[in-house]
């Protein structure tokens, strides 16, 4: 009987075979996704219609951008914390932490033209504070970083909620839970966003490819004694690729209050988990921020379009999740394909 | 010969066994025989193979020539399992117990391997009678991760009775134990050898040889030397069959420099191992700026942890070390040492020396960003980095295909160079440098061994770490011998010899 | 505190542990092997949503429980053969799988939302508990709760005296000392895998088929991300998860009966209490002992080669 024999491979693949191995898994994913559709009575021609159509107006296309925006930013600092081998799964409450931390500049502090950087400041401020608790933890006790900044996730959700359902609640929301609508001042635009995304990228790739503390953060990501021996400091890279991660996903929440909503409400109805589409976003991208870019709009697209198909042909959003993990895996089987090779022994 | 050796018969014959590995022949035509009850010794220095014989012995290796009988039979076992069904019980140097799992389940799942089942009560009986017949202290109930490297050799002993091994290796058994232990060792082997079992007991320790071994053979670079009488060797005789009769072999090294001031000291430290016991034990020492100053000794005494040390790698537990003046009982770590001018050479190049994820290039500057040379208003400049990259590939002959592949794709070898290269271009005050040649051709050794020596001249102090003897003879001004954790000497010029180096490094006595 | 508050407090202390108990011995069985699962969360929401919808589509609460379990073990075995197969990372392979069931959960769910369905029943009522105030808290739960508390001790004993335990754990701690002894090293992992999904499927049921008789969306709540933390708090010890677990359901009962008790704060913030609790006791757990010392399975989330 033929084997399938798996084992590392002796030279690098050549680009074709990465290209491949970048492409076949992907295939694979969406074709058991249009299996699973047909299986629900949802067409997939209808399927991938409305998906173009996400793409069709100039008016839709901004709503795709809007959408891949909370995931950007989370993902851009995942990039950080993932290249230094810190599993930080906490990028959605600390957005939401960035949520907390703009809406209270937007409503609580008259500050003018300076209301958007000082939005953005606080967010990063409190996404920062809420990674650094595991971070901390991790640095200085072993404490595994991947349950405590779940745990954190969902802290940070009722904690957003309490404060929409009582201190920050507007009086005259006719029962909904909400808080004030936000002043003009405190709505960010379009180049608002384009010129803070072009900024953090910049400063992401600076910090992570020409500056020491990436650079030790990347040896970091390969071995523990290595960084030692190299001379950094686990502790400070651990903390700092936390800190770095966390203000960039508060960043995130930030652009949810100011640019989509432009009030807060219930973290449910806030974020329909943009923290975790991240982790997919920053995977698919290989862990380059500048591939951050196009897996987080090709993310936006899935999620808009999720919303799309839902309203059109009934199909729960939940498939959009489905899609997002099953992504997740086709990144990670492109990286054992690029290791492994699997060969047919008779 | 003691009672219990039965001279009409031979339980192991080693017939021409011959086991070549890339560049070395570790085996060489061995033959000889041992008897059965025999307590027979095997004496070697490192790479006398010692080891890779016991192996084979034990079914891990093959030979390329020859074969052995067991009991007069061509044995054909070419696994332990297999070794296990002809009784052939082997105790490894560092004997390993599941650490989560109980003595009993240790043993429960080795015997269960081996096809034998036994409940855990007749277990615990079975345990309580070997621990009263031969003097074993056992804890049944304890957890792996309990026991000292002494109780679980006694774990490991235990299991061969219970396996019923009729031979059984012991690998350097007495370098785990403290001497009371050893003595209790030694107890229970000539308590196994009078119920007939016939054990092989591989050391390079002179004086535990002499003691409990009836015969002792003694390798050389993978030859067998000769096989004597325990009554009738002396430590001297054996020393000259362990090195050679050759007339010692002198200290040659080219007149270092004048010896400048102390760069670098360490006073009375102590040091834990990985397992947390102590592995270098009260250890004093004194660098000068311009010289070389060796330290040899059986790998496993301590050399690491010292290196580790000096390096800023380990934490001193007690004692200090002074690096330029500048004291540290407590807080000198490894950019501290890079700061004042300690460069590394590990031992371990895969593990410590290289961050595996990088590029060749990103590996070159490993531990050099921490300066201005490659940074510029703290932003690195990669253009920087990739010419001294491509200079140190270029003058240190590292074999890669590009700067930017990722450095596990080099040979060992070649990854090697790259760390000597890295260490050696910082132009360091201090440099601990581990086993820096090995691994290399000899061409590409005497390259190293060439800069070592200038480096000298130029007045950088080294500590030269290595386990090629020849290689700290050519090229030290004062060596040291480790033995179990302490620091014998340093003999100076004059004093030093190879022989009484194999014999400190044997002994423990200089 | 008045004795009826207390009694309902850990009446309701039992309802939430069983679900995180049941995931958590289920995970402690897999990491015992080596293998961590993240999927749990969403294995648990698939194991909840399938079950409601079996048990409303066959009108049999009972087959809903079979095929929550099911389901929880098909998702348990994909997670072993993406580990131990296609070689991906543990880590990553568990986030997907926690993030693509959460999802699948949604959509099998979605025609199930606000449909009330038959409650499992099989309540068990022993007399003499209800008699006294001091132990009527345990009467009356499903028969899945006292089933999950016998379970730990079967586990707990299993893993201590079996020779099946003995397996187990050798391939946790060291797989190649384990295949050495002629242990088959990927059935015990795939094993254990599948049974600690089956385990997440069953929590997940007793979700929709006995607590809420009902589905909608996010019903786990992170219930089993917290069966993650409960299974160190425990020290991977099936008696430990098992007090873990009672602790974590104290934690969430409080809201329930903070009115009861006198404490009027805003739900949100009480109920935020169990996270918080699982990170600070977490922090305190590793200040004690650290990950070696509390007994995680030296090969835990590393991959064979």
């Amino acid at each position: 009987m033929p084997r399938l024999r798996v084992a590392r491979r002796t030279s690098p693949p050549s680009m074709a075979l990465r290209v491949e191995a970048f492409i076949l898994p992907l295939l694979v994913v969406f074709a058991i996704y249009a299996f699973l559709l047909e299986a629900w009575h949802v067409s997939v021609v209808k399927a991938v219609e409305i998906i173009g159509m996400q793409l069709a107006s100039g008016d839709s296309l901004r709503r795709v951008f809007m959408a891949s925006m909370p995931i950007f930013f989370p993902a851009l600092g995942l990039v950080i914390a993932f290249r230094a081998g810190v599993w930080n799964i906490g990028a959605e409450g600390q957005l939401l932490l960035g949520m907390i931390g703009a809406t209270w500049v937007a409503l609580f502090a008259n500050l003018g033209v300076l209301t958007i950087p000082a939005m953005v400041l606080l967010a990063m401020l409190l996404g920062a504070l809420w990674a650094l608790i595991p971070g901390l933890l991790r640095g200085l006790l072993g404490v595994n970083e991947v349950l405590t900044t779940l745990m954190l996730n969902y802290a940070a959700a009722y904690l957003l909620n309490y404060l929409v359902e009582e201190p920050w609640r507007d009086p005259h929301g006719y029962g909904f839970i909400k808080t004030r609508e936000f002043p003009g001042r405190a709505e960010i635009g379009l180049t608002g966003i384009i010129l803070l995304a072009t900024i953090l990228t910049v400063a992401v790739v600076v910090v992570a490819r020409y500056m020491r503390i990436g650079f030790y953060m990347q040896v970091l990501g390969s071995g523990f004694k290595a960084a030692t021996y190299a001379g950094a400091s686990p502790l400070h890279l651990i903390v700092a690729s936390m800190l770095m991660s966390g203000a960039l996903a508060g960043v995130g929440g930030m652009i949810v209050v100011s640019g989509i909503t432009g009030m807060l409400m219930e973290a449910g109805r806030m974020s329909p988990g943009y923290g975790y589409t991240a982790i997919i976003a920053a995977w698919l991208a290989g862990l380059n921020p500048i591939g951050v870019i196009l897996s987080s709009l090709f993310l936006g697209l899935l999620v808009e379009s999720g919303f799309a198909l839902q309203s059109s042909l009934g199909l729960n959003v939940g498939a959009t999740m489905l899609l997002e993990g099953l992504l997740l895996l086709a990144a990670a089987a492109y990286r054992f394909m690029e290791e492994y090779e699997v060969r047919v022994e008779p | 010969m003691r009672d219990a050796v039965n001279t009409s018969r031979i339980a192991v014959e080693f017939i021409e066994v011959t086991k070549k590995y890339p560049g070395v022949v570790a085996n060489n035509r061995v033959s000889f025989k041992v008897y059965e009850g025999e307590i027979h010794g095997l004496l070697g220095e490192n790479g006398a193979g010692k080891t890779t014989l016991m192996k084979i012995l034990y079914g891990l290796e093959h030979p390329d020539e020859g074969y052995i009988k067991i009991y007069g039979r061509i044995a054909g076992h070419r696994s332990p399992r297999d070794a296990l069904r002809e009784g052939i019980v082997m105790v490894q140097q560092y004997p390993s117990l599941i650490d989560r799992l109980t003595v009993e389940e240790n043993i429960l799942l080795e015997l269960l391997g081996a096809g034998i089942k036994l409940g855990r009560e007749r277990l615990r009986e079975a345990l309580r009678r070997i621990g009263e017949e031969y003097g074993l202290k056992l804890r049944p109930r304890a957890y792996g991760w309990q026991l000292s490297m002494g109780e679980k050799q006694r774990v490991e002993l235990a299991k061969a009775i219970l396996l019923n091994a009729r031979i059984l290796i012991l690998d350097e058994p007495t370098t785990i134990l403290s001497p009371v232990e050893v003595e209790s060792l030694f107890r229970f082997v000539r308590r196994v050898s009078e119920k007939g079992v016939t054990v092989l007991f591989i050391t390079h320790r002179l004086r535990e040889a002499l003691e409990v071994c009836d015969r002792i053979t003694i390798l050389r670079r993978g030859v067998v030397v000769g096989t004597v009488e325990s009554s009738e060797a002396t430590p001297a005789r054996l020393v000259e069959m362990m090195f050679g009769s050759t007339p010692p072999q002198e200290l040659k090294a080219p007149s270092t420099g004048r010896p400048g001031g102390v760069v670098l000291k360490a006073h009375r430290i102590w040091v834990r191992g990985d397992q947390g016991a102590w592995a270098v034990r009260d250890v004093s020492l004194t660098l000068r700026s311009g010289e070389i100053m060796g330290i040899v000794g059986v790998s496993g005494n301590g050399q690491r942890e010292l290196a580790e040390a000096l390096a800023g790698l380990r934490r001193v537990e007690r004692g200090f070390i002074e690096v330029d003046g500048a004291r540290f009982s407590r807080g000198y770590n490894p950019r501290i040492a890079l700061n004042l001018g300690v460069s590394y050479i590990p031992e371990d190049r895969i593990g410590v020396g290289i961050a595996r994820g990088l590029s060749v290039a990103e590996n070159t500057v490993l531990r050099d960003l921490w300066w201005n040379k490659f940074v510029r208003r703290g932003i690195i400049s990669w253009g920087r980095v990739r010419e001294h990259a491509s200079r140190i590939i270029s003058s240190y002959g590292v074999k890669a295909p590009g700067l930017d592949v990722p450095v596990e794709s080099l040979s060992g070898g070649n990854i090697q160079r790259l760390i000597v290269a890295r260490e050696i271009e910082r132009n360091p005050r201090i440099l601990v440098a581990h086993n820096p040649t090995s691994g290399l051709d000899v061409s590409a050794a005497n390259k190293i061994r060439r800069m070592l020596v200038e480096m000298s001249l130029k007045g950088t102090g080294i500590i030269l770490f290595s386990d090629d003897l020849d290689e700290v003879l050519s090229l030290s001004s004062r060596v040291a011998v480790m033995y179990a954790g302490r620091l014998l000497g340093p003999l100076e010029r004059g004093e030093i010899n190879s022989r009484r180096l194999g014999y400190a490094m044997a002994s423990g006595v200089l | 505190m008045n004795a009826e508050a207390m009694s309902s407090l850990l009446s309701y202390m039992l309802i939430y542990a069983t679900p995180i108990m049941l995931a958590a011995l289920g995970e402690t069985l897999a990491e015992k092997s080596g293998i961590l699962n993240l999927g749990i969360e969403g294995i648990m929401a698939v194991g909840a949503s399938t079950g409601f919808a079996v048990s409303v589509a066959l009108n049999s609460p009972m087959a809903g429980l079979v095929a929550a379990m099911l389901s929880g073990l098909a998702l348990g075995v994909l997670h072993e053969l993406l580990v131990d197969k296609v070689r991906i990372n543990q880590i990553v392979s568990g986030l997907a799988i926690a993030i693509a069931g959460a999802g699948l959960a949604d959509v099998v769910g979605s025609g199930y939302v606000g449909v009330s369905g038959k409650s499992l029943g099989y309540r068990v009522n022993i007399g003499i508990l209800s008699r006294s105030p001091l132990t009527s808290w345990l009467n009356g739960h499903s028969i899945i709760t006292y089933l999950g508390i016998i379970l730990a001790f079967i586990i707990w004993a299993a893993l201590r005296m079996s020779s099946y335990g003995l397996f187990l754990k050798a391939t946790g701690e060291n797989p190649y000392a384990a295949k050495a002894a002629g242990v088959n090293i990927y059935r015990v992992r795939l094993l254990a895998t599948g049974i600690g999904g089956l385990l997440a499927g069953l929590a997940g049921s007793y979700l929709s088929l006995v607590v809420y008789s009902g589905w909608f969306d996010n019903m786990t709540a992170g219930r089993g991300w917290l069966a993650l933390g409960v299974v160190i708090l425990g020290a991977w010890n099936a008696i430990g998860v098992l007090l873990a677990s009672l602790f974590v359901g104290y934690m969430m009962a409080l809201p329930y009966v903070a009115g009861k008790l006198g404490i009027h704060v805003n739900a949100n913030l009480l109920q935020s209490i169990p996270y918080i609790a699982v990170v600070v006791a977490l922090a305190a757990a590793y200040m004690l002992g650290g990950e070696h010392r509390l007994g995680a399975p030296s090969y835990l989330g590393r991959s064979l080669d």
